[in-house]
């Protein structure tokens, strides 16, 4: 039922809905400590009903302490987590009817896949003839219709992801939390999976939150992503933001967005300037900069411009293919700028070749460093 | 071709064969020092007892009659295998707590707990079982305590009975039984407790659907490990039984020393062994592979 009302809601045209989506998810203020480290750092993020949402960060940057946090499972010291409106700080993992798909998957090696999936309505008291139908229902959502009575043990891990992800979803949850949820499977099947994921959760209308290290698996699935470091948000961003205007110069080199231009910044008519090599300089404007000590040039890949020049130092010391597109390295000092053009002027740059580079100021920006 | 594989068929038998020269020492060990002593108890278990000859070398079903027969050695056994079955659920509603603190326990903890729960095995047996008699005795701390704090005119029925007997077998064997469980719960994934929790189940049918029936072989195990021992005990339940209170353990001793009567005592052996192996059997059987 309340299931219908959230897919009818997201369906809806956006002018009958009230102007700011209301949140489902409001995290203010959450810090957490193991001991006197901090995982969580003062975080506030909000999510909107319906919402798809990414946790992107290297290994202990703090976006599994938020899942976390947010399942109940740790209790942060400090902060405010509302699902829906209630405040669910206080309440133990059960009351808060979170979905959870575990990195494991976490299925009940001694129950059936049907058992599986009734466990969680088997706790919520629902009636034994509607959990059937319900756990039916999920299980034929997720295409597993036909596997009730097998063990998880007899499934493909593909499978048990499925299995894994009916029990989430068959409790109706307010949110369904993912925690590395594809990162047991092949490629091949990772990439089929992510497509299901979403046009299930879209399909569902739930807000869902996953917790992922690749950052591609994070473009591809998530309505926005959230950049964490060191237990601190770095950026929230829809991933098309996130990839053209990266907040930090860290950012950038870690969701791979662009070069940061390594070398001194000197002002020179309100531009900063770098200059790698002779004849080859990267400038942006200066707006808003007032240390250039604590800043970086930020030029994306495709932004890079590049010319046969022999005079210059600079030559291309790799080429990448990288499907329609090539990307050319060009050394300087320990550093590496990299470009990507069309592959049809693979040709134009043979192995080291001599280049000049450059970029249209318009395209490059001081980030703080981050 | 058939140069090549000749020196390897030639090569190939070499290390079965030392492995089975390496096993002969210990294989030989067993045989001289377990199997000629337990055959020449089985022999004796089938002689006649003679007051006079120490036995007469007739066959003879007599002992075996004689013990499953007599009401006195049939009450024997139940009283033992009840002394069992009550020393195992104690140990095991005891260690399933305590073994889970300590799976879930930090390193540390876990360190400390371990030792805490295997210091009974690191004091001797003799030693451990008279610090019960000082606790139990009918002039002993507890006793005393509750006397002279008014709550009691005479001595608690706790000494040289069913009760002290199953108090210091508790205390022996809860080691084997927290030590099984916990080898098994280490391996039980600690997400499927939160998957429980987050699926909306309480403690008690977490436990109940989840923790149980995943740590169910270290249940058996521990169960089939603390039953054995105790049905077979003679140490504890001798001093802490005294002459009041027998079980099948501490009759064989007197069979073996005090009544001279070897043949019934093997007989009493032989009994037991084939409650223990009806007992593994069980276990076999109900924790089959599936």
């Amino acid at each position: 039922m309340s299931m219908m009302a959230t897919a009818r809601q997201v369906e809806a045209p956006p002018r009958l809905q009230p102007q700011a989506a209301p949140a489902s998810l409001e995290v203010s203020d959450l810090s957490l400590f193991y001991g006197s480290v901090p995982a969580l750092d003062a975080i506030n993020l909000s999510v909107a009903q319906g919402e798809f949402v990414a946790l992107l960060g290297p290994s202990g940057c703090g976006k599994t302490s938020l899942l976390r946090s947010i399942a109940g499972f740790v209790q942060p010291q400090k902060g405010a987590i509302r699902l829906g409106g209630r405040d669910v700080a206080g309440l133990p993992p059960r009351r808060r009817n979170i979905g959870i798909m575990f990195q494991s998957y976490a299925l009940f090696p001694h129950m059936t896949v049907m058992e599986n999936v009734l466990f969680g309505l088997e706790c919520r008291g629902v009636s034994a003839a509607e959990a059937r139908a319900r756990a039916e229902a999920a299980l034929k959502r997720v295409s597993l219709s036909a596997f009730g009575d097998r063990r998880p043990k007899q499934l493909s891990g593909g499978q048990q992801q499925r299995v894994a992800l009916a029990r989430a979803i068959v409790i109706e949850p307010d949110l369904l939390l993912l925690d590395e949820p594809l990162g047991a499977l092949d490629k091949q099947l990772r990439l089929q999976m992510q497509t299901e994921l979403k046009m299930l959760q879209r399909s569902l209308g739930v807000t869902a939150l996953f917790v992922t290290h690749d950052q591609e698996e994070a473009m591809t699935m998530a309505d926005r992503i959230v950049v964490m470091r060191d237990g601190v948000i770095q950026q929230v961003d829809e991933p098309e933001t996130l990839f053209t205007r990266p907040r930090t110069a860290w950012v950038s080199d870690f969701v791979s967005a662009g070069n940061i231009v390594q070398g001194a910044l000197e002002e020179a008519d309100g531009f900063y300037r770098v200059e790698i090599a002779p004849g080859s300089v990267f400038a942006a404007a200066a707006d808003g900069v007032k240390a250039p000590a604590d800043a970086a040039l930020f030029v994306p890949f495709h932004a890079v411009s590049v010319a046969p020049d022999p005079a210059s130092p600079l030559e291309v010391s790799a080429i990448r293919l990288l499907g329609l597109a090539i990307e050319l390295q060009i050394a300087y000092g320990a550093h590496v700028i990299r470009v990507q053009l069309p592959s049809s002027r693979v040709h134009d740059f043979p192995l080291g070749s001599r280049v000049r580079l450059g970029a249209e100021a318009a395209d490059c920006r001081l980030l703080p460093k981050g | 071709m058939s140069a090549i594989a000749a020196p390897l068929a030639t090569h190939q038998p070499k290390p079965a064969m030392s492995r089975t020269a390496l096993l002969a020492p210990l294989t030989g060990f067993y045989a001289v020092l377990l199997l000629l002593p337990y055959g020449y108890m089985l022999w004796l278990s089938f002689v006649r007892y003679s007051a006079t000859q120490f036995y007469v070398p007739v066959f003879t079903l007599e002992n075996y009659v004689g013990v499953l027969t007599d009401s006195f050695y049939l009450s024997l056994f139940a009283t033992t295998i009840l002394l069992g079955i009550v020393v195992t659920l104690a140990t095991l509603v005891m260690g399933y707590p305590l073994a889970m603190k300590i799976v879930g326990a930090k390193p540390r903890t876990k360190t400390l707990l371990m030792v805490l729960v295997l210091s009974p095995l690191l004091v001797n047996l003799v030693v451990r079982t008279y610090a019960w008699l000082v606790l139990l005795g009918d002039n002993g701390i507890i006793n005393r305590f509750l006397i002279d704090l008014g709550a009691i005119s005479t001595p608690l029925p706790i000494n040289r009975n069913f009760v002290s007997a199953m108090l210091g077998l508790i205390h022996i064997s809860l080691p084997l039984m927290v030590l099984s469980l916990v080898s098994i719960m280490e391996r039980i994934d600690p997400s499927l407790m939160e998957a429980g929790k987050s699926l909306g189940a309480g403690s008690f049918r977490l436990l109940r659907k989840v923790h149980f029936p995943l740590a169910l072989p270290g249940v058996g195990v521990g169960s089939l490990l603390v039953f054995c021992t105790v049905i077979s005990a003679f140490v504890t339940p001798q001093l802490l039984g005294g002459n009041r209170f027998a079980t099948v353990g501490t009759v064989i001793y007197q069979k073996f020393t005090f009544s001279m009567n070897w043949p019934l005592g093997a007989t009493l052996v032989f009994v037991l062994l084939a409650i223990n192996g009806a007992v593994i059997a069980l276990h076999g059987y109900l924790f089959r592979e599936r």
